[in-house]
């Protein structure tokens, strides 16, 4: 039951992490080879408020947020300066210039050797820290952030970014600066893969520079491609996929090393499969061409 | 690796991570048929053989109806990006993560000075002089170069030109991985190969890429010069992890602040 449970728990990380390289991906149309950078200073930031600072989860958390809202104006600038390809090819370079950071910069993030012993959040006296408990902690954060997107979707911000996405010079000759809508949206990103990183750093109380390297920034953005960018049921089914596949390999009953390699190996082709032949993905709305 | 991902770019628009894959299947290629058979002629004609397929197949199954849909570049480069999250798991599930090495009799160094040269490693140079030198001149005689320059430029007024850009877009592919293949074998008989050592070559070779816009195969070698010599003084002062970071820093700068390239003919605003 646990290891279901620890399951649902990873499930719901990534769904998170999809719905925030959504944000990007299918509602502005910045193809980000960046999302675990995000991911990786909201986990960082929160390990080290907690572990250096003695702060608890609910300290540690507006901390993270605002981090990686301030990561975001840096991407904002990026995103302000180039655009589609040379946007995706400047998201590499900062994804691996982040990674030497984090491992090089020992002194704050301890490199290698990781943080250890970060305090699992508690509400009011309750600790969190069982995978069941935490399955459900990381539910209430995914249909908070499901419910937003929900209202946002509808909203005329969604609908100037959205626009901003389908044709800059048109926004502009409507008197909105597209760079601005660009901003707003790479910022509300940030905050959600900032918070999916906070629930792994607390959840796994240990994190290190090598879950958040670019082979994790490539598999958020094909969950989000495999599922379909645009809207939120894409983003819910990419990461179903990706969790859930080596779950269905079991039933295979195909060893565990070759099972990790073989749901690679499917989740490759997939999206070479759908980039090739359905460029919207399985429930896209926008199509990425 | 830098001529090949860079005319491979340049020419298809393909930014081609894949072509880590193809280093890697290339020299597995050659480390299992020397395993089987202890001949390196049918070793390294097997490798060919496989390297070559490998690439015709993803050439004319994957980018080029990406290509001819008339998608951007970011499409081609995700493309490429689940390619070689494919082709390295392949390898890892066939033969295993661990280093491949080749048993070799090429032992002994040379002491020139304070330098310390093994046979490897003239044997590295002189074939990578043989290989670009072979390359440049192949390229002078033929023209190729003309006409890649010019399906570079516009592809469409090319095809109008009656250039054949399938056919040339095919040889610019195989002659990349071709080159590949002599970097990976060169490299397989000095520290082995394992399935994901394709990657930070293949980014190394991008960044010159970058760096470099026009397809001038001694420009392209002198940036590769460059860049190895700054990522190995970075090594050597400060740390062996520092040398992504820094090598990107560059990169970054350079996308943002000169997107055509240190090097490069003058664009039209809006082609960069």
């Amino acid at each position: 039951m646990n290891y279901l449970l620890h399951i649902l728990v990873i499930l719901e990380i990534y769904i998170l992490l999809a719905l925030s390289a959504n944000q990007k991906v299918g509602l502005s149309g910045l193809l980000t080879l960046a999302q675990a950078v995000f991911y990786g200073v909201g986990a960082y930031a929160t390990a080290i408020t907690i572990t250096k600072f003695g702060f608890t989860y609910w300290l540690a958390l507006p901390s993270a947020i605002l981090t990686c809202m301030l990561s975001a104006l840096l991407f904002s600038f990026v995103a302000g300066k180039v655009r589609e390809f040379y946007f995706s090819l400047a998201t590499l370079a900062l994804q691996i210039i982040f990674f030497s950071v984090v491992y090089n910069w020992i002194s704050v993030t301890r490199g290698s050797y990781g943080i250890t012993g970060i305090s699992n959040p508690e509400i009011s006296g309750l600790n969190i820290n069982t995978p069941g408990s935490f399955a459900l902690f990381g539910g209430v954060w995914v249909l908070v952030v499901i419910l937003f997107y929900v209202w946002f979707l509808k909203t005329p911000l969604c609908r100037l970014i959205q626009a901003t996405r389908d044709d800059e010079i048109e926004v502009l000759s409507l008197g909105k600066n597209p760079k601005y809508y660009k901003k707003i949206s790479i910022i509300l990103s940030s905050i959600v893969a900032g918070i999916a990183g906070s629930i792994y750093a607390t959840y796994t109380t240990y994190i290190d520079p090598t879950s958040f390297t670019l082979d994790e920034s490539i598999l958020i953005l094909s969950i989000v491609l495999i599922g379909g960018a645009g809207r939120i049921i894409g983003p819910i089914t990419g990461a179903a996929i990706y969790i859930l596949l080596p779950e269905f390999l079991k039933f295979l009953q195909l060893p565990e090393g070759i099972a990790a390699n073989m749901r690679m190996i499917l989740f490759g082709l997939l999206l070479v499969l759908i980039v090739r032949f359905k460029p919207k993905g399985i429930f896209g709305k926008y199509l990425i061409q | 690796m830098a001529i090949g991902f860079t005319y491979i770019f340049r020419v298809t628009r393909v930014f081609h991570i894949a072509h880590g894959g193809v280093y890697v299947a290339g020299a597995v290629a050659l480390w299992w048929m020397l395993s089987k058979t202890n001949n390196w002629a049918v070793a390294v004609l097997f490798a060919i053989t496989v390297t070559a397929i490998m690439i015709w197949l993803i050439e004319k199954a994957i980018y080029l109806p990406i290509n001819k849909r008339q998608s951007n570049q970011s499409i081609l480069l995700v493309a490429s990006l689940g390619l070689y999250v494919a082709i390295v798991n392949t390898l890892a599930l066939l033969f295993g993560n661990e280093d491949k090495i080749i048993g070799n009799s090429i032992s002994g160094s040379f002491v020139i000075g304070n330098i310390i040269l093994t046979k490897v490693q003239l044997i590295q140079v002189a074939f990578g002089i043989i290989a670009t030198a072979t390359v440049t001149v192949i390229l002078k005689l033929s023209k190729s170069n003309l006409t890649f320059q010019s399906i570079s430029d516009n592809e469409s007024i090319s095809k109008v030109l009656g250039i054949n850009t399938e056919k040339e877009r095919l040889k610019v592919f195989i002659s990349g991985s071709m080159l590949a293949l002599i970097a990976a074998i060169l490299k397989t008989i000095e520290v082995g190969v394992n399935p994901q050592s394709g990657m930070n070559i293949t980014l190394s070779a991008s960044v010159v890429a970058i760096l470099v816009s026009r397809l001038n195969i001694l420009l392209i070698i002198a940036f590769a010069i460059a860049l190895t010599l700054l990522q190995n003084s970075v090594e050597w002062f400060l740390n062996a992890q520092w040398k992504d970071g820094i090598t990107f820093l560059i990169l970054l700068l350079v996308i943002l602040f000169r997107t055509e390239g240190i090097i490069s003919y003058n664009l039209r605003k809006d082609t960069v």
